[in-house]
């Protein structure tokens, strides 16, 4: 009871404070009133360098994201009395900035906070600085005219990193693309990071053992999937191996779907389950275009042949991570990260199998064909009328890059808490080269090579490194090495490596977001999507059955949902 | 309850006091039926909302009928619709016609020690749930299934039994009253139990067989319960048993294997339509409220006997 009337005794007093402080300054510098010229230039010359610190203690009202770890994290260490307005965090933004954090409203990222600031929005009543999640709800504050412009703030305050970062995303999939309404900045977005093209992974043990070459176009896959099945390769002298598993789903989810196999449709230029701009420049649904037609067919040969697992329809996948546990089958596609899937580590150690990740099917130009994942995950937003708006670009600095070269105690402590992870920064927002994880590989190689000290590497990569030694040393006295080495070790080095060397081709999907008639309609249209996919591959239906299939897919809300997409993109 | 026609069989209340004890008594079930039956009813405004959780009940726009166009408007729903009374009614009838044979062929085994362990066996599977089930049917029913292998050795090709709109349905209420035939015939047992063996003394000395007995004295004896369950299931006629399907159907068989309950599912809660969902699902109440009052009054004026 107290403590609930401690928050409501606080939240009134950052309310009347906002008050005071608003109707203490009409105009953007008022604040300044009254102060003496040497006062004003420490305040302008703080405002306009991104890590300036504040003269006097600014502080700023937020929705606090909070983990999911609990707070029984903290117990027993240094920090078990720190408070979501008074941590490691707090304390290191309070000494770099000389800012103060008052939370409107405490939540664990994901639901619990997503609806703190749905509410908070339909009230009208945002706090000063906060972190939304979704796009729907930029839109929604947009429109609301709740936000502040970021335009001058970004331009002058962004550090380079965060400059950087959102630039390797590409001119495309750039996330300010996301956040930019008629020419203005409305949020600073966080980064997510890209997580690459989907492989054909396959066992090389196996293709040694039958005298194959690593496939590259879909005949040579075709041709290495029926030597998987016809010529024994588990030498168990039955006929019992399967080619490739495929995902019940068949496609979607790019590339974090490991089995589904859209690489088979992209190498032939089709693009299913995402938005893609045609010729005439409309976003069109690719599952719908006329393009399907030429992989469907393949895949129902294929189906017919034996080549993919005949009970795909009904495998869960478990059933497939058995299948592939079991050494029944030595092929499927997936992410650069498979090999921490449980089918590799257990073949690994019981099976002598040795896992290989391969750019194939590749379409017609020797490279594959992969999907950019979205580039934003997450924004922050600045209240209309708040006085210092670029104090939300100086704490994303401070998040992305000063923190990380900061060998300072308070920054130690900082980077301890992030192994706790109880509490997160006050905004919730990091921004990261789209490639990080291909950055950390190059720093782990750097130090393999003896170009770089493990000194030099961030606590992250070092971890990595150290897996890396023990798999070596493991392997080197003839031992099946820890499953976890195994994993970090075959991902982050010779799969990551594959990665970096063999670029694909990466389409940038026109739209990611869902349109109001989607809500209603969307469930009916997979249905009717899958239901006839699944059909045609399985040959329980014709290949003609597609344009029939495409017709009636437009007339039960697919075109409407389309001109609803068309309207938001432009 | 009927009303009892002659004083005599009028049945012992107690007097006030014990009255009131007994009503008492009755109240921790009531409020838990009211918190959790009664109070949830409220959220059934829902459904002629355009429902939007940070708005709460009373901050969402109202929009009439809408939700209802919505969902008959919808290419699939009649075939939904259908699938789900098939499979139901399906189960509805054979789970009234295996547990009844059942429990009389149990009923003519002598031995106790048998009895008691045979249906101690066929009742286990109930108690499974059907996450753990689909897995052991889904492998029963693959390729290399023991179900496959049996068929192999006819001579018979095999069927992908999931995966096959011919059998889909099959599959779902054999295994459905595979799972429960058991747990069903419990009721019966007890049913047949209480026939007075004088009946059966007098049949035999009359001359008739074991047969005749069973189809003159043992089958008109347990036909009031038949009934008054089937009553009692046709409430749920619109529940085809979400669990089951959706743990074994997969695209392919959405043609006739997707019910209600796993389109409301996806609908509702994998897109975020809780208003369609809820619209559903009101739509469901009533149509359930609707036969099981006729089923009531069909069975009171057939076997005289009802449920209220």
């Amino acid at each position: 009871m107290k403590k609930k009337w401690m928050k409501v005794t606080s939240l009134v007093a950052a309310a009347a404070m906002t008050v005071i402080s608003m109707t203490a300054c009409n105009n953007e510098k008022s604040f300044m009133d009254g102060m003496s010229d040497e006062e004003k230039t420490a305040w302008e010359t703080a405002m306009n360098d991104p890590y300036g610190k504040y003269p006097e203690l600014v502080t700023y009202t937020t929705g606090y994201n909070l983990t999911n770890q609990g707070s029984d994290v903290l117990a027993g260490t240094p920090y078990e009395n720190d408070t979501p307005e008074n941590n490691a965090y707090t304390r290191y933004l309070k000494e770099v900035l000389n800012v103060q954090n008052e939370n409107a409203f405490e939540a664990i990222s994901g639901p619990d906070y997503n609806q703190k600031v749905s509410t908070a929005i339909a009230s009208g009543n945002i706090p000063d600085i906060m972190h939304v999640a979704d796009y729907e709800t930029l839109v929604d504050l947009v429109e609301s005219d709740l936000i502040a412009d970021l335009t001058d703030v970004y331009n002058n305050l962004a550090c380079d990193t965060v400059k950087e970062a959102y630039a390797s995303y590409g001119e495309e999939n750039n996330p300010l693309n996301t956040v930019t309404f008629d020419g203005k900045i409305m949020a600073i977005p966080k980064t997510q990071l890209s997580d690459g093209q989907d492989f054909l992974w396959l066992r090389k043990d196996w293709l040694d053992k039958l005298g194959l070459e690593e496939p590259s176009t879909l005949e040579e896959m075709e041709n290495v999937l029926k030597a998987f099945i016809e010529q024994d390769p588990d030498g168990n002298g039955q006929n019992d191996t399967i080619g490739l598993v495929v995902h019940s789903d068949v496609y979607g989810d790019y590339p974090n779907n490991t089995f589904a196999i859209d690489n088979v449709f992209t190498a032939m230029n089709a693009y299913p389950n995402i938005w893609v701009t045609d010729d005439s420049g409309k976003a069109v649904y690719g599952s719908v275009q006329p393009e399907m037609k030429e992989p469907l067919t393949l895949l129902s040969n294929w189906y017919k042949d034996g080549i993919i697992d005949k009970e795909f329809a009904t495998r869960t996948t478990d059933d497939i991570v058995g299948l592939i546990s079991t050494g029944k089958c030595g092929a499927f596609i997936g992410p650069w990260w498979a090999p921490f899937n449980q089918a590799q580590t257990s073949t690994y150690a019981t099976d002598d199998a040795e896992w290989v990740n391969v750019s194939c099917p590749v379409g017609t130009d020797g490279k594959i064909n992969a999907i950019s994942t979205k580039s934003y995950a997450g924004f922050v937003v600045v209240r209309k009328d708040f006085e210092h708006p670029e104090l939300a670009m100086k704490i994303v600095n401070v998040n992305s890059e000063y923190s990380k070269q900061d060998k300072s105690e308070a920054a130690a402590e900082v980077k301890e808490n992030q192994t706790l992870a109880y509490f997160n920064w006050p905004l919730y927002c990091e921004v990261q080269p789209g490639n990080n994880a291909e950055l950390m590989t190059q720093n782990v190689k750097a130090v393999m090579n003896g170009e770089k000290d493990v000194s030099e590497l961030t606590t992250e990569e070092q971890s990595y490194y150290e897996s890396v030694v023990r798999y070596q040393e493991a392997e080197a006295a003839g031992q099946k090495a820890d499953a976890a080495d195994y994993s970090q070790y075959t991902a982050r080095i010779p799969a990551m490596t594959k990665m970096i060397e063999e670029p694909a081709n990466f389409l940038v999907p026109s739209f990611f977001e869902t349109t109001d008639s989607m809500g209603s309609r969307w469930a009916s249209l997979e249905k009717m999507e899958m239901e006839t996919i699944l059909k045609i591959i399985t040959g329980e239906q014709d290949i003609s059955s597609f344009d029939s299939f495409v017709e009636q897919w437009n007339k039960s809300g697919g075109e409407k949902i389309t001109e609803e997409v068309n309207e938001m993109i432009k | 309850m009927a009303k009892p026609r002659t004083k005599q069989h009028k049945p012992y209340v107690g007097n006030k006091k014990e009255r009131t004890t007994f009503h008492l008594m009755l109240l921790p079930g009531m409020i838990m039926l009211a918190i959790f039956v009664f109070v949830p009813l409220i959220g059934s405004v829902m459904a002629f909302q355009d429902y939007v959780p940070a708005r709460g009940i009373f901050g969402s726009k109202w929009v009439g009928l809408e939700n209802f166009e919505i969902i008959f408007s919808f290419p699939d729903s009649v075939q939904v619709f259908w699938n789900t009374l098939i499979i139901s009614f399906g189960k509805l009838i054979m789970n009234a016609i295996i547990p009844v044979l059942f429990s009389i062929l149990l009923n003519e085994i002598g031995g106790k020690f048998f009895k008691r362990t045979f249906q101690t066996i066929v009742y286990l599977p109930h108690f499974l749930s059907w996450v753990v089930l689909a897995t052991v049917v889904t492998n029963m029913f693959s390729l290399e299934g023991p179900i496959n292998a049996m068929l192999g050795v006819f001579g018979i090709d095999a069927v992908q039994f999931l995966a096959d709109n011919q059998w889909f349905r099959t599959v779902i209420i054999g295994t459905d009253v595979w799972k429960e035939f058991g747990y069903n015939s419990v009721i019966y047992l007890a049913a047949l139990l209480a026939i007075d063996p004088g009946l059966y003394e007098a049949a035999s000395i009359d001359g008739a067989s074991r047969f005749k007995q069973i189809i003159y004295i043992t089958l008109p004896a347990l036909m009031p319960t038949v009934v008054l369950m089937a009553a009692l299931n046709l409430g749920n006629i619109l529940n085809a048993g979400f669990d089951q399907v959706f743990n074994l159907y997969n695209p392919i068989v959405y043609e006739t294997g997707d019910i209600i309950d796993t389109y409301v599912y996806r609908i509702g809660m994998v897109e975020g339509q809780y208003s369609i969902g809820a619209a559903v699902g009101l739509f469901k109440s009533v149509i359930s409220f609707v036969l099981i009052l006729s089923a009531n009054s069909l069975a009171k004026k057939t076997t005289g006997s009802s449920i209220f």
